[in-house]
């Protein structure tokens, strides 16, 4: 149990130094002046600043103290200064973190309910699932912008019943949950239907049957647990659905959050601030991945070491 | 379709129907088709027996005969593709036909429990054993949530499950066999239902295990429960059957009290059910019937009946496309499931019945006195034409051991780190031309023993040797240039082919391998080899997945033989097959070890089936080897204590005790 807990530790420190380097290697690789990159192109900076950012990032120095240097001040937790906002990067992610957040986890909520609905009600049972597959098949596909403009224009602009732009609230939250939800609950709906149907196929599934369990039931208390298995093979392509997601959901409906500042620096050039969220993009996977593999190991018993 | 009028059903019905208590259950004129695609299947035909309170009847055939289907039809699961008619159907008297779902849910359980083929799968893998055996309590009422706890424990009990408090907080994979099966009854009895339903509860158990389980299974029915028994093995109904039915394609060929059926039984297709026991016949005498044996030619049986069956006159036209094969796990010898059967109107058993005629071909047989036949009734135990009764080969101490072990060892790391001895200082020989069989449960080392002797494992104590030279503890360079006189048969052919291939082209490459070089030579011994094992030369073009079991044990025979080997290390080789086809593969393996002269290390945990191939036999438990003698004298007087509960657990028929020795 210890050694399982070490190796994915072990794994979970790669990830995140892989990310690490990843971004130290970008810097190194955009063409011309490091200084001017760090900078961005807007800003008409003094000789007098770009000796104190040379030396702050120790530019004259080899790369592999350079390296050391970089990763010794993430350690720290100093992710450095954003040269838009002239504030330190940290901060600002921590600041944005929340309403992202809240975005996700409702999002997440609200795919899953959807997914476990649409799945349950449908599995192995032909014309419910034609109806389903198409509505998933639209979700996973529809663009999410566009998505988002749709909703807008019905429900803000014609119906009047959500704000338009903002972050303040639940009702601000509910159509930028939607509109990031829906494509996460058609792939989760088709994942958790076929896995549903493999499970309904299985002995046990009969055996539950024939002790008098209704279809329904047979489903809720049996086969639901076996199809969420496959789940955890989603869980990098959710992480980066929920992040990807985000930009685009938190631009649309002018709510702010880790979308609107990511937009806003990669825009703008703005190194550090785009370093500091490839990192933190590396944090949330990790916590994911850690958070799926503890209830992978709860739903099935049979994962368990030894 | 002539409808196969079960005189004495009808007559149980009217009875019923005439102020005494109902039957508990009456199936009478039950027929079940699949629609799958264009093809039907009719997987249960015409299907009449009833059951009383207290009774056991046995249904009993070969896989794809249609027990199951008959089982879940009587629990309303045949599923949507299914269509169920009958005459009546009914439980205590009332009719099961008119059931809507929420009806069903009522019985299911509660009135009726149905214990699943396959316990390996039949429990949920990802609930606790006791979580399951309470679900039935729970979802018809009859249990508080605090209170099934209590009640998981009792049943586990009952069922003879020691420690039950801690398997209860187990899962299923955490379980033997023999304790999965008892938890599996557990369940479908914890609601208390009337009628027991077992689907081949002993199936893959070992045979002390399978008395524990019909004990229990005994004991329902002494308790008043009515027991529906399926089983693919006449031998094992014995003990418990009252009555039995037999199945053949969707029809109950057969039926009356146990004793009758199993002492004199009138239909050719018990007759050869009943001769293919192993430990009903005199060793040396074969065990299919003698059509089956015809090798080279064209053998009828199921087991081969797919690849010649085109060119038989019983299915010109009937469109057994070779393809039937395919897409249907329940049935591993498609020919005998309903498809084939289905299409033409005779006897479905006449491809491989020896009195087959015209009549046969064209009419179904309907029922008369219990029987199915338009020419019933041969006596029982037949004299068998061709009684080529090998003699006992005594073996003089003077000739040297082909394979010598003496005294090795071997210990395996569990996953929990800790160690378990899996084989502890076995001595065993084998001479010359002589099979030596090892019998033991699962778990007793007889693998590992195998696999010392074939050299895939080495010994941690002890030596092997091979033709007086030493085998174990050698560089591998040393044992390659003999290692093709060793070959082995496994239970599962399968997992040792590459599925893609042809059989032409693993022969081929088994073939290679000797020395033989040139398609056309390579094929050319390939059609040999396939001849020596009763497979016509067609069977190069096929892959192993489309053959049945039999046939994929006779490839592996053949690919074993391809390099003339002295020695052939059979482990488990019939135990994945039904009787009729165990019985075929046995005679194979005889002759051939009588014409070739092999030396034969014949592995397998059913007595009946050692006492048939042996010369010799060593008994192990827990990696040691408890008895070792000659083959009649250890069954009919064994030294051991443990070896006596090993016979005792044997299933006898009625009648042939004697004969088994
Ligand atoms: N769900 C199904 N769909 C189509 N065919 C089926 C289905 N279930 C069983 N069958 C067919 O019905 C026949 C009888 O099967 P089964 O009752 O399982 O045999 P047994 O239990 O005697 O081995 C076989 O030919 C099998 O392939
Ligand atoms: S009816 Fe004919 S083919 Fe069928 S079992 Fe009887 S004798 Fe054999
Ligand atoms: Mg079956």
């Amino acid at each position: 149990m210890i050694a399982v807990l070490i190796r994915r530790a072990a794994s979970a420190l790669a990830v995140l130094l892989g990310a690490a380097t990843l971004a130290f290697a970008a810097l190194e690789l955009i063409p011309g002046d490091k200084v001017a990159a760090l900078l961005g192109p807007a800003t008409s900076a003094s000789e007098q600043v770009k000796a104190q950012i040379r030396a702050e990032y120790g530019f004259d120095r080899p790369i592999v103290v350079q390296y050391l240097h970089y990763l010794g001040r993430l350690v720290r937790g100093d992710l450095g200064d954003s040269y838009q906002l002239s504030r330190p990067v940290a901060g600002l992610l921590a600041e944005q973190l929340w309403p992202t957040a809240q975005l996700a986890l409702a999002a997440i909520a609200l795919a899953v309910a959807l997914a476990v609905l649409s799945a349950v009600v449908t599995a192995g049972r032909r014309a419910g699932r034609a109806v389903a597959t198409a509505w998933e098949l639209a979700a996973v596909s529809l663009p999410s912008f566009w998505l988002g403009i749709l909703l807008l224009t019905v429900f803000s602009f014609q119906l009047g019943m959500f704000p338009v732009v903002g972050g303040e609230g639940i009702s601000a939250l509910v159509l930028p949950a939607v509109t990031l939800a829906l494509p996460i609950a058609g792939m989760l709906a088709q994942v958790l239907r076929e896995g549903l149907e493999a499970a309904l196929a299985q002995p046990f599934a009969v055996t539950a049957r024939a002790r008098g369990l209704s279809h329904t039931a047979v489903r809720v208390r049996h086969t639901l647990r076996h199809a969420t298995v496959p789940l955890a093979t989603l869980t990098g392509w959710l992480t980066g659905s929920l992040l990807g997601g985000a930009v685009l959901v938190e631009t649309v409906f002018g709510r702010p959050g880790v979308g609107a500042l990511t937009l806003q620096a990669v825009s703008n050039k703005d190194m550090p601030v785009v370093i500091g969220v490839v990192l933190l993009s590396a944090v949330v996977f990790v916590v994911i991945s850690a958070v799926v593999d503890a209830l992978y190991a709860v739903v099935d018993p049979r994962l368990k070491a030894g | 379709m002539t409808p196969a009028a079960d005189s004495s059903v009808k007559s149980e019905v009217r009875r019923s129907t005439a102020g005494h208590p109902p039957d508990l259950l009456v199936v009478d004129g039950l027929s079940v088709t699949f629609r799958t695609g264009r093809e039907e299947v009719r997987a249960v035909r015409n299907v009449s027996f009833s059951l009383e309170r207290g009774e056991c009847l046995a249904i009993v055939g070969e896989s794809g005969s249609g027990k199951s289907v008959t089982a879940r039809t009587l629990v309303g699961l045949t599923g949507a593709k299914a269509h169920v008619t009958a005459r009546a159907l009914t439980f205590e008297g009332h009719d099961l036909t008119t059931l809507d779902e929420r009806g069903w849910r009522a019985v299911r359980g509660r009135r009726i429990g149905l214990v699943l083929q396959d316990a390996l799968v039949s429990l949920d893998p990802l609930r606790t054993v006791g979580a399951e055996i309470a679900e039935p309590l729970l979802t018809h009422g009859l249990t508080r949530r605090g209170e099934a706890a209590r009640r998981v424990l009792g049943l586990l009990g009952d069922v003879g499950v020691p420690d039950p408090a801690r398997r209860a907080r187990q899962h299923p994979h955490q379980l033997s066999g023999g304790l999965r099966q008892r938890a599996l009854i557990a369940s479908a009895i914890a609601a208390g239902p009337d009628l027991v339903i077992a689907d081949e509860p002993t199936t893959a158990l070992d045979v002390t295990v399978q008395a524990q389980i019909f004990d229990l299974l005994g004991r329902l029915k002494d308790r008043g429960a009515g027991v529906l028994l399926i089983s693919h093995d006449l031998a094992v109904v014995a003990r418990l059957a009252d009555r039995v039915a037999v199945m053949y394609g969707g029809l109950i060929v057969e039926h009356g009290p146990a004793r009758e059926v199993l002492t004199s039984p009138r239909h050719p297709y018990t007759q050869a059910l009943l001769a293919a026991v192993p430990s009903a016949r005199p060793r040396g005498t074969p065990l299919s019937t003698p059509v089956a044996r015809v090798t080279g030619g064209a053998p009828p049986s199921s087991d081969d009946a797919e690849g010649t069956s085109r060119s038989r006159g019983a299915f010109a036209g009937a469109g057994a496309s070779p393809a039937s094969a395919g897409g249907e796990g329940a049935s591993p010898d498609p020919a005998v499931g309903g498809r084939v059967v289905g299409v033409h109107g005779g006897c479905p058993y006449a491809a491989r019945c020896p009195l087959a005629d015209d009549t046969c071909r064209d009419h179904l047989p309907s029922e008369r006195q219990g029987v199915s036949c338009h020419h019933p009734g041969l006596p029982p135990g037949a004299p068998a034409q061709a009684t080529a009764v090998a003699v006992p080969r005594v073996v003089p101490d003077a000739v040297v051991p082909l394979i010598e072990v003496h005294g090795v060892g071997k210990r395996f790391r569990s996953p929990d780190g800790t160690w378990h001895t899996a084989v502890d200082g076995v001595s065993l020989h084998l001479h010359p031309g002589e099979t030596l069989g090892v019998v033991g449960e699962s778990g007793s080392g007889k693998t590992t023993v195998a696999r010392m002797v074939l050299g895939l494992v080495e010994p941690d104590q002890g030596t092997v040797l091979f033709d007086g030279h030493l085998w174990s503890g050698v560089r591998e360079r040393v044992r390659r240039t003999r290692r093709t006189r060793i070959q082995a048969v496994y239970q599962d052919p399968l997992s040792s082919f590459d599925p893609r291939h042809t059989v032409e082209r693993l022969l081929g490459d088994a073939v290679a391998r000797t020395g033989t070089r040139g398609r056309a030579a390579k094929r050319a011994r390939a059609a040999a080899l396939l001849d020596q094992v009763g497979l016509p030369a067609a069977t190069l073009a096929r892959r192993p997945r489309d053959l049945s079991g039999g046939q994929r044990q006779r490839v592996a025979i053949a690919r074993a033989l391809a390099p003339a080997p002295d020695v052939l290390v059979c482990d488990e080789p019939v135990s994945a097959l039904d009787v009729s086809i165990q019985a075929q593969i046995l005679d194979l393996l005889v002759a051939l070890q009588r014409d070739l002269g092999l030396a034969m290390l014949f592995i397998s945990h059913d007595l009946g089936v050692i006492h048939h191939v042996s010369d010799r036999v060593v008994v192990m438990k827990d990696g040691k080897v408890v008895e070792t003698g000659e083959v009649e004298k250890l069954f009919r007087d064994p030294a051991q204590p443990y070896t006596k509960e090993l016979l005792a657990a044997v299933p006898v028929l009625p009648g042939v005790r004697e004969v088994a020795g």
